[in-house]
């Protein structure tokens, strides 16, 4: 790399797009955990699964109106449908609408009907599926948009997508982990073994996480194009946000809390405070984990008669230049 | 132009297209379109006929007057200042005025002045100049005449017109040694190896026809070779980059020469013999030995073995070396004297001064004299020429804009002269207005090139008339630094009367020249200054009244193809041309042409009928003949001499309308063979100066008038200093860059750009130039070798103060590799101007606030050059500018 | 069929700009938007070191990256090969801007003016043609090239370092040019396609 020119980092998408990101990613992966462990852990179904279809619809609502207050020309936003065949923003999109009425209808859908009706556990569970898979789908998109960038080497690996998805379904279980201890606090209601589940797998989760996230950036490190993201990563301007808030923060001290809650069977007050901990920083570090591999992206270099020649920071977004006119 | 461009352009868009040409520079002569919508300027192009010279090109600056047309910074009104206290960043107190009242009052004043003495008003002139033929045209005629040369200031009966020139003082050696005017430009027609040294040859700044021709040049196999401290676009093109130390081309080209001479020992003995004053017998006072009877110089007959004059016919070879016995005393050719000076330049000590290594300097010879092909021959139109594809192209500004300048210019034609390259097919040419021709070499009684313009040497007067004391300056471009120093000083200056009055057009000087604070001071003193403004620059911030300018593109105008400049081929070769412009739309303010103010000035005061009229002069400068002449006695608009121009120049089925509907109207006078000047002077009937006996005698010609009126040069303690240079051939004088203190310890240079190259039509105002300028990573930086900013520990980016004994130019740094380790750069004219103006204006680095007039240290007493590569130091400054 | 490419000479490019004002002129493009740059970058180390010129457009590829990833179909390839945004379809996402190798499609966040409180009336009728928040690039002068002449760039540019034509007519300059003077596309590997050549800076014995 040529020290005299800079690496430039991508402007183009902000903070809107990283906290949809975030806002749509934890609804996802909180319906689907909350889906899977309804069925590994039937005891529990009705308190996961109303808690999660409840969760998702303000998720959804406040990451899709983040969303589209991002858009220059948000009169335009039906057409965002238009082209689902290529364009993993229009899958998105339509993904995010499916995913939104279906969590809706799911929701609304009553858990016993006065007359007996056999097949409404089955209905419950067939649109359990449909409406995960369109979650899934959701979890999905934020990382193959990014992946699927050709002009970004430092995305386009199928690790990255991976880790937006197991980092979703991580912050859905916090968000889970969230609402039951805010359901907690009614009386008579005892949360404390869903909560002690959700903690649990949030641990497993994080465990994964972190081997994703050590995969991928290891992944980028080894690539000349993207080695240049790595660094600023792990050594240069996003460095502590990245070690401090998504590492130990996101990671490290929500795994402890969680398996530590989990394994130790611990009650009461410090069960809540280590619940919360968990939570606060996981959801946090889940953020921060968008942030700083969003924000640091670097775009390839051009290639130009055997020399690379990096775009300019300001490449890719209009120069702000304002004369003032007295 | 053909009529199916036209058509072309009717259906492109609504809207009508209008011919016009453009003035982002003060070449001025690029002919364009300009795409009116609604009455709005929509859009410029370059004429799509291919007028040359611009060939249907217009650059940046051309295309970006769309925004200097709209600028809202404009002046928009004729302008009176309440307040008496003068300075650039002082509010005038202006009050808007009527035309009336604006021309009455200068008429009032002018009048009063000339009846006084009109040598009491200075007429400024700069780059915006192409506004006002007026001021602009010159009073050249065949034999050529000197400053004072434009209309105007002739009509009024003042010798002081002024301008920047001393920026460009570049033409001395080409006015001496071909006899033209305004520089030795490179034919590129068939050059095969060029050196540029410390200039640009056309495409640095981007300029559309030099560009263009460089390139296609390049193209077919051209090798150039670009000796310049910093990495130029020319560079980008060229065979070899030399980075040189700045203000030491004399050295290199000096020890060029003594390879030459000492190492190589082939020149064209041919050309040297029959078209220079080489052989010619110098004796021990330095002239020539001359004829007693005939007065003519005299040459050794090597097989004779006895003294001629130069042209007898009888000569059958010319001796060039060795010591020959005349009249009882030894007398040496020329070209052995300047072998025998050259002796010490060698390469080793060159490479000590300029930092170029020495092979490379052997390299760089050795390829010029193999590339010059001596001997070999072209055909051009069944004409036999000799054929010299090599040229040393040293007029330009930069190299030349140096202490030692004009000695390095000269040393600079020595080199091409033993080649046998200059005014032949592939060498250095001439470019004398209005196109080659018999005036343009035309040996004097010692059988040499006429000197031309400043060659020529303006004759001595003491008390002296001009303000500028261009009588202690001869040979100077234009020594305006000592204007104001006259000024301020006047007893110092043997001024012999009070200067009054200022009228400036199309110049800012205290931007675009030197010693800020001194000009400043200076016209605080002047006591009525009025200005032809675009914007509120700092001298129409100093201004009494302030007369608005049209925008170029409002103005209904003509611009007469002057010459060709940094280079030449078969594509402008003897172009004789007429650009028309039409006024794109009804001007947005109560602005008004230039030369009609004028002309009602000159008409009220006095001096636009009868003889030594401004008529008189228009019939001289536009060389009107029969009908065409214009009678003293009666008023005529600009328009109508124009129009009895573009007549004389094309016909009478021709004229103004013709023009303005064709956009161009144009002709080779002189294609082919007769494009070049040896065709009229073939063989030995001419001779260039290879040894500059005029320039030693215009010393021995100061002393003597000196010591009549028992005074000395003012400002130079020791005067031999200022003698030093009026010497008969080049040698190496140590500039005082050199002996500078040590805190000095880097050199600063300055270039043009395409963004930013005269600053005609504002450009540094321009919206979209500052655009461009700004996403640019090196437009508006201070550059510095990335080695020398380790060491001094600067980052890019570093906020710093570049600091000269005379001034300081703040800014921020770029390190880079593309410069010399001891050079500091700066680009362009930026980061000057008033509160009035747009901030654009004062972003950058102002360069010129670096540089002085002082006569000891910083000119260049032949041209009256000032140095532009100053020794600086550097120092990182915080926000405020303040040292850190 | 006709594929319009353009060729870049950078052995003639001089770096002057003079496009990128041309491109202004010619699409009245807003402060901060320019839909043709010239990057300059250096390489080597002093004595040895160099300066390039790389101007940039819209290198209209034929497997273009933004029309793929465009939700909205606002940018689609035309067939003679000429990729163009419509801004009454374009949301604003500004994932073109992304997926673009070379940066060419901006968002233009609003219709900047040049003077704060005060618009030109070059920009006021400029601003016609553009709409705040949608995505822009260059079109290869369409207006122009519908009616058989060459885009803006090429006219102005002083040095003759830009041809304009068809890649699909093996006789045309472009093709020529291409095939003689070893020209080459930016980043192959992105397997874009661009119309957009480049000819080598340095050309045989220089």
């Amino acid at each position: 790399m040529n020290s005299n020119i800079p690496v430039s980092m991508q402007q183009v998408w902000g903070w809107r797009v990283i906290w949809h990101l975030f806002l749509v990613s934890i609804a996802a992966g909180a319906y689907i955990c909350a889906f899977i462990l309804s069925l590994v852990y039937p005891q529990h179904s009705r308190l996961f699964m109303a808690l999660a279809t409840l969760a998702v619809v303000p998720l959804l609502i406040i990451g899709i109106a983040l969303l589209i207050s991002h858009l220059g020309a948000k009169t335009k936003v039906i057409r965002a449908f238009c082209h689902p065949n290529s364009s993993w923003l229009s899958r998105g999109g339509i993904a995010l609408l499916v995913f939104l009425v279906l969590d809706i209808v799911h929701g609304s859908l009553p858990l016993n009907a006065p007359p007996p009706t056999p097949w409404l556990p089955f209905l419950h569970f067939v649109l359990g599926i449909v409406t995960s898979l369109s979650a899934l789908l959701v979890l999905l998109y934020g990382g193959m948009a990014l992946a699927r960038l050709r002009s970004f080497p430092c995305w386009r690996s199928e690790l990255l997508p991976l880790l937006f998805i197991v980092s979703g379904l991580s912050g859905g279980l916090m968000v889970l982990v969230l609402l039951l201890l805010i359901l907690g606090i009614a009386p008579g209601l005892d949360v404390r073994q869903p909560l002690i589940l959700a903690l649990q797998h949030a641990g497993y989760v994080l465990v994964i996480q972190g081997i994703v996230l050590g995969c991928y950036l290891s992944w980028a490190k080894g690539l000349p194009a993207a080695r240049g993201y790595a660094l600023i990563i792990t050594r240069g301007a996003y460095s502590v946000t990245f070690w401090v808030g998504v590492v130990v923060m996101g990671i490290l001290v929500p795994l402890g809390f969680g398996l530590y809650a989990a394994y130790a069977q611990i009650e009461g007050l410090l069960l809540i405070i280590f619940a919360l901990e968990l939570a606060v920083f996981g959801l946090v570090g889940t953020l921060l984990l968008r942030y700083v591999l969003v924000s640091a992206g670097v775009s390839s270099a051009l290639s130009v008669e055997g020399n690379p020649v990096t775009l300019p920071q300001n490449a890719r977004a209009p120069t702000s230049h304002l004369v003032r006119y007295r | 132009m053909t009529a199916d461009h036209r058509d072309q352009t009717i259906v492109l868009q609504q809207g009508q297209w209008l011919y016009s040409f453009c003035l982002g520079c003060m070449q001025a002569d690029c002919s364009t379109r300009v795409l009116v919508k609604d009455g709005v300027v929509a859009n410029v192009e370059g004429h799509p006929g291919k007028v040359p010279p611009g060939m249907g090109k217009v650059c940046t600056k051309g295309v970006a007057a769309i925004m200097s047309l709209y600028n809202p910074y404009r002046v928009k009104t004729p302008l009176k200042r309440t307040n008496p206290e003068k300075g650039p960043d002082i509010d005038p107190g202006w009050v808007e005025i009527s035309w009336e009242e604006a021309i009455d009052t200068v008429a009032r004043r002018f009048k009063r002045i000339r009846e006084e003495d009109p040598r009491k008003l200075g007429i400024w002139w700069g780059w915006g100049l192409p506004q006002s033929l007026l001021i602009a045209t010159r009073l050249v005629d065949e034999g050529g005449s000197i400053i004072p040369t434009s209309i105007y200031p002739n009509a009024f009966g003042t010798p002081n017109e002024l301008n920047s020139r001393c920026l460009c003082a570049i033409h001395y050696a080409s006015n001496l040694v071909h006899g033209h005017h305004a520089e030795g430009i490179s034919d590129l027609q068939y050059c095969k190896y060029l050196i540029a040294v410390g200039r640009t040859v056309g495409a640095n700044t981007g300029t559309t026809h030099g560009t263009l021709r460089l390139i296609d040049a390049i193209e077919r196999g051209l090798k150039l070779v670009v000796v310049d401290p910093r990495f130029s676009p020319e560079a980008a093109k060229a065979y070899r980059w030399i980075p040189i130390r700045p203000g030491t081309e004399l050295a290199f080209t000096l020890a060029l020469l003594h390879v030459i001479f000492y190492e190589i020992g082939r020149i064209d003995e041919w050309f040297v013999k029959n078209r220079t004053n080489g052989p010619y017998l110098i004796g021990a006072d330095g002239l020539y030995v001359r004829d007693a009877a005939s007065g003519k110089p005299l040459v050794w007959d090597a097989v004779d073995n006895r003294a001629k004059v130069f042209d007898d016919p009888s000569l059958k070879d010319y001796a060039l070396f060795g010591d020959y016995p005349v009249d009882g005393a030894t007398a040496h050719p020329a070209l052995h004297l300047i072998k025998q000076r050259m002796k010490e330049y060698t390469p080793e000590w060159a490479e000590n001064i300029t930092t170029v290594p020495a092979a490379t300097i052997r390299e760089v010879a050795r390829e010029f004299m193999e590339y010059a092909s001596i001997g070999s021959t072209i055909s051009i139109d069944d004409y036999e020429f000799p054929f010299r594809p090599a040229q040393f192209a040293s007029s330009g500004r930069g190299a030349v804009s140096q202490r030692n300048g004009t000695l390095f210019d000269l040393a600079g034609k020595i080199i091409n002269l033993l080649a046998g390259a200059m005014e032949v097919p592939g060498a250095v040419t001439g470019n004398r207005n209005p196109h080659p021709g018999p005036w343009v070499l035309q040996p004097d009684q010692d059988g040499t090139v006429t000197p031309f313009m400043e060659a020529v040497g303006l004759d001595f007067k003491f008390p002296p008339d001009h303000i500028s004391m261009s009588e202690f300056y001869p040979h100077a471009h234009a020594t305006p630094y000592i204007m104001v120093r006259a000024i301020l000083e006047p007893e110092k200056y043997h001024l012999s009367y009070e200067f009054e009055a200022m009228l400036n057009c199309g110049a800012n000087s205290i931007r675009s020249g030197c010693d800020r604070e001194l000009f400043i001071k200076a016209y605080s003193k002047v006591p009525f200054i009025v200005t032809f403004a675009a914007n509120f620059d700092e001298v129409t911030m100093m201004s009494d009244i302030v007369f608005p300018d049209h925008h170029f593109l409002e103005h209904k105008y003509a611009r007469f193809y002057m010459v060709s400049h940094q280079n030449i081929d078969d594509s402008v070769r003897g172009l004789v041309c007429a650009m028309g412009r039409n006024a794109a739309l009804e001007p947005l303010h109560n602005t008004r042409s230039v030369d009609e103010v004028l002309l009602e000035i000159a008409d009220r005061v006095g001096f636009l009928r009868g003889r030594n009229g401004i008529n008189e002069y228009i019939n001289r400068a536009f060389r009107l003949t029969g009908d065409n002449r214009l009678e003293l006695d009666r008023r005529y608009t600009i328009d109508e001499m124009i129009d009895r121009r573009v007549k004389q120049m094309f016909g009478t089925d021709s004229g103004f309308e013709k023009l303005l509907q064709e956009g161009g109207l144009y002709r080779f006078q002189t294609p082919g063979k007769e494009g070049y000047n040896y065709y009229y002077w073939p063989g030995n009937k001419t001779r260039h100066p290879i040894y500059f006996e005029r320039l030693k005698m215009s010393g021995l010609k100061m002393r003597k008038n000196l010591a009549e009126h028992a005074v000395t040069i003012p400002g130079w303690k020791d005067q031999e200093e200022y003698f030093q240079f009026f010497d008969a051939i080049p040698h190496w004088i140590t500039p005082p860059e050199m002996k500078a203190p040590p805190e000095y310890d880097m050199y600063a240079c300055n270039w043009k750009t395409s963004l930013m190259r005269h600053g005609t039509g504002n450009t540094q105002e321009n919206a979209w130039l500052a655009e461009i300028r700004d996403t640019d990573p090196y437009e508006l930086y201070i550059w510095i070798n990335a080695v020398t900013a380790a060491q001094k520990g600067f980052a890019d980016g570093d906020e710093v103060c570049v600091e000269s004994p005379f001034g300081k130019a703040y800014g921020r740094l770029k390190v880079t590799q593309l410069i010399h380790p001891e050079v500091v750069g700066i680009a362009g004219c930026y980061g000057s101007g008033t509160y009035m103006m747009s901030p654009e204006a004062k972003k950058g680095s102002h360069f010129n606030s670096l540089l002085s007039g002082e006569e000891e240290t910083s000119i260049d007493p032949i041209s009256g050059s000032i140095t532009i590569s100053p020794r600086v130091k550097l120092y990182k400054v915080d926000g405020k500018g303040k040292k850190r | 069929m006709t594929r319009y490419a353009m060729v870049i000479d950078l052995a003639r490019c001089v770096g002057c700009d003079t496009c990128s004002i041309a491109c202004k002129a010619e699409h009245a493009t807003p402060r901060g938007m320019l839909w043709n740059r010239v990057l300059k970058y250096e390489t080597g180390s002093y004595p040895h070191s160099r300066l390039h010129f790389l101007p940039m457009i819209c290198m209209h590829c034929a497997e273009p990256e933004c029309e793929k990833a465009c939700p909205t179909r606002a940018i689609t390839k035309r067939v003679d090969g000429i990729v163009v945004v419509d801004n009454n379809r374009c949301m604003g996402c500004r994932y073109c801007v992304l997926a673009c190798p070379y940066a060419s499609p901006r968002n233009l966040d609003k219709l900047g003016s040049y003077y704060e409180d005060y618009l030109t009336p070059f920009e006021k009728m400029g601003f016609a043609r553009h709409k705040a928040g949608t995505a822009e690039k260059c079109d290869f002068c369409l207006e122009r090239v519908e009616r058989g002449m060459e885009p803006a760039c090429v006219v102005s540019c002083v040095a003759k370092a830009r041809f304009f034509g068809n890649l699909d007519d093996p006789g045309s300059e472009v093709s020529r040019l291409i095939k003689e003077k070893a020209g080459f596309v930016l980043n192959p590997e992105m397997n874009t396609e661009p119309s957009v050549y480049y000819l080598p800076s340095v050309r045989g014995d220089r």
